[in-house]
């Protein structure tokens, strides 16, 4: 049976689609204002990668912060509970996922099984997630995409940036450049910063090896090369990262049959 | 009588021919006019009642008593003090330990109590109008037990909400009159079916000064039954009976305010954490969650403790900050959907 898994975050909602134990096709659009619409754009790309209509899903689980409104979801699971699946089914030997959203942060634990055993999460403030990196990448006006390596090259020296306010943080990079400071350098400050809060949150539940990193941030070489670095251990992460949430709401689909 | 924790001997105040009342803070969001008298980062449950008086919404309580139980409380009574609202105050000194020289200490706070609410009311209270009281109020403690007990079945005939909201009614309405309304309450309650799927976990629901029925619900809307509760508005409240023989009613009175499930406030720990422990057991509980109300520091530190002693016995342990006001629902029910998912 075909089933979907959908996932609406802060920033972007993603969609994958499963059969038996093979993904179909999968997609990640941003989220718009109207979080229905958001879920309808994502899974209709997802169908239309595979020639498919609404009716052929035999069961769609949604996750993600706008879980409640998917009018088409049979079920709906926490997003903590999908990332831990989706994490743990591609890579069976991870224990502790780091989840880095757009407005989130989560740290899971998990057993052999892929069942959640603790977890801790930041969603009450936006240092230590990715509206963190894209307010950094702003006011240097640089592209997303492109801090991470920035902040690993040729970094001279690493300027304290805040990390306990997004608002703070920014006020800090003005106040560099302002002072003529390395791009570099001032990337490599910021991205120690909200690595520290990212640290703080693992050792909350306690770090047991493989490692995961899901999550739009997992993109960034920058964050995740850090994270190993203070934690002492190379990280798993995903060809696509952002999709891990999505995937194990589809794979938590109760009627899916394994092949 | 407007009350705010739940220390004070109620009785004292029924006997004198008041009704005891209660209160329930605003919940508004904003605690604009609060904020003149009392720090943002302090008890929310004290901040949210000031805001009320000093909007006039509490115009109809003749006056207000209270204990010392922390120091939250003792700088709100401070305040209505001040202020004058409502027209009589009285706090009363609550010893936070047990001991020949502290019970001693509180008994005579009670005897102080009683001369205040006598003079307040212009009667004089005997001992025979302490011991009428006494038997109505456990007559309410024994039918908010058995009600409770109900909540054993393996499909509880009252949701936790629904609970909160009974005790809640307990707490403001005149006791013969609840008592009434439970008693035929009871043979309604032994009979009813609701649609309640039984297979969901269980859970035993910590938190303090929770008023708020929202907050309970969105832990059964994560898909969990709230079989039981150690919350001041509900368990804690009615839990232990007063020695109803006729030797000493004062003294009887003042013990069972004293000995019964203390408040985290009460440095005893380690006898509260045993009584989760034996609630669990006793209401075949999966698992604990903990709506900490923020700012609430005695609850903050016993909530290390607890969950020490609670992973030692295998009970999974939720504790999660909230506000006094509903707030931050969807944050909120994401954490309690997961731990419910987690246990299941």
């Amino acid at each position: 049976m075909v089933v979907c898994g959908v996932d609406i975050g802060s920033l972007s909602t993603k969609a994958v689609l499963m059969e038996n134990d093979e993904i179909l096709a999968w997609c990640i659009v941003p989220t718009g204002p109207d979080s229905v619409e958001s879920a309808e754009r994502a899974v209709g790309a997802v169908l239309g990668e595979e020639n498919l209509a609404l009716g052929h899903i035999g069961y769609t689980v949604a996750t993600g912060y706008g879980r409640a409104n998917v009018p088409f979801a049979d079920k709906t699971i926490s997003e903590i509970s999908c990332h831990a699946a989706g994490s743990h089914w591609t890579f069976p030997e991870v224990r502790t996922i780091l989840d880095m959203g757009g407005q989130d942060c989560k740290a899971i634990r998990c057993d052999e099984n892929g069942r959640i055993s603790n977890f801790i999460m930041n969603d009450k403030c936006a240092a230590g997630t990715g509206r963190y990196l894209e307010r950094v990448a702003d006011s240097l006006g640089l592209a997303l995409d492109s801090i991470g390596p920035l902040s690993m090259a040729a970094v001279d020296e690493v300027l304290s940036v805040g990390s306990n306010c997004v608002v703070f943080a920014e006020g800090d990079i003005i106040r560099l450049q302002r002072a003529s400071k390395k791009t570099n350098d001032i990337l490599a400050g910021a991205t120690d910063a909200i690595v520290e809060r990212i640290v703080e949150l693992l050792e909350r539940v306690g770090v047991e090896p493989d490692l995961c990193i899901s999550g739009g941030v997992a993109k960034n070489i920058g964050v995740v090369r850090r994270v190993e670095q203070k934690l002492g251990l190379r990280a798993r992460i995903a060809k696509e990262p952002q999709i891990m949430g999505a995937l194990g709401a589809a794979l938590l689909a109760p009627k899916r049959q394994p092949g | 009588m407007g009350l705010l924790c739940i220390y004070v001997p109620e009785e004292v105040i029924s006997a004198a021919g008041v009704l005891p009342w209660r209160i329930t803070g605003s919940w508004e969001e904003s605690t604009t006019q609060a904020s003149f008298y009392r720090p943002e980062m302090t008890c929310r449950y004290c901040s949210h009642v000031l805001e009320s008086v000093l909007a006039g919404d509490l115009d109809f309580l003749d006056g207000v008593a209270t204990t010392q139980v922390d120091d939250d409380f003792k700088r709100l009574w401070d305040v209505l003090k001040y202020i004058n609202k409502p027209p009589f105050q009285h706090i009363m000194y609550l010893p936070h330990t047990i001991s020949k020289n502290t019970l001693g200490m509180w008994h005579r706070s009670v005897g102080e109590f009683i001369q205040a609410m006598e003079k307040f009311a212009g009667v004089t209270i005997k001992d025979d109008d302490i011991l009428k009281q006494i038997e109505i109020y456990n007559q309410m403690r024994d039918l908010l037990h058995r009600v409770y007990q109900m909540r054993k079945n393996q499909t509880p005939p009252l949701t936790g909400s629904e609970v909160l909201s009974l005790t809640t009614a307990a707490r403001i309405m005149p006791k013969e009159e609840f008592n009434l309304e439970v008693e035929s309450l009871l043979p309604y309650l032994e009979t009813r079916k609701p649609e309640m799927n039984n297979n969901k976990p269980r859970l035993l629901l910590c938190g303090e000064f929770l008023d708020n029925p929202d907050y309970v619900q969105i832990v059964e809307d994560a898909g969990a039954m709230v079989v039981m509760d150690e919350l001041d508005t509900g368990s804690k409240y009615f839990t232990g009976m007063v020695d109803s023989s006729k030797d000493d009613p004062l003294g009887q009175l003042a013990d069972r305010y004293m000995n019964r499930p203390g408040l985290s406030r009460m440095g005893d720990w380690h006898s509260q954490a045993n009584q989760i422990i034996a609630w669990v057991k006793e209401y075949d509980v999966q698992g604990v969650v903990e709506l900490r109300q923020l700012y609430s520091l005695p609850l903050d530190y016993r909530s290390f403790y607890l969950s020490k002693i609670l992973e030692e016995v295998g009970i999974p342990y939720l504790s999660i900050n909230r506000e006094y006001h509903p707030s931050h629902m969807g944050m909120l029910s994401t954490r309690v959907e997961a731990f419910v998912e987690m246990i299941q």
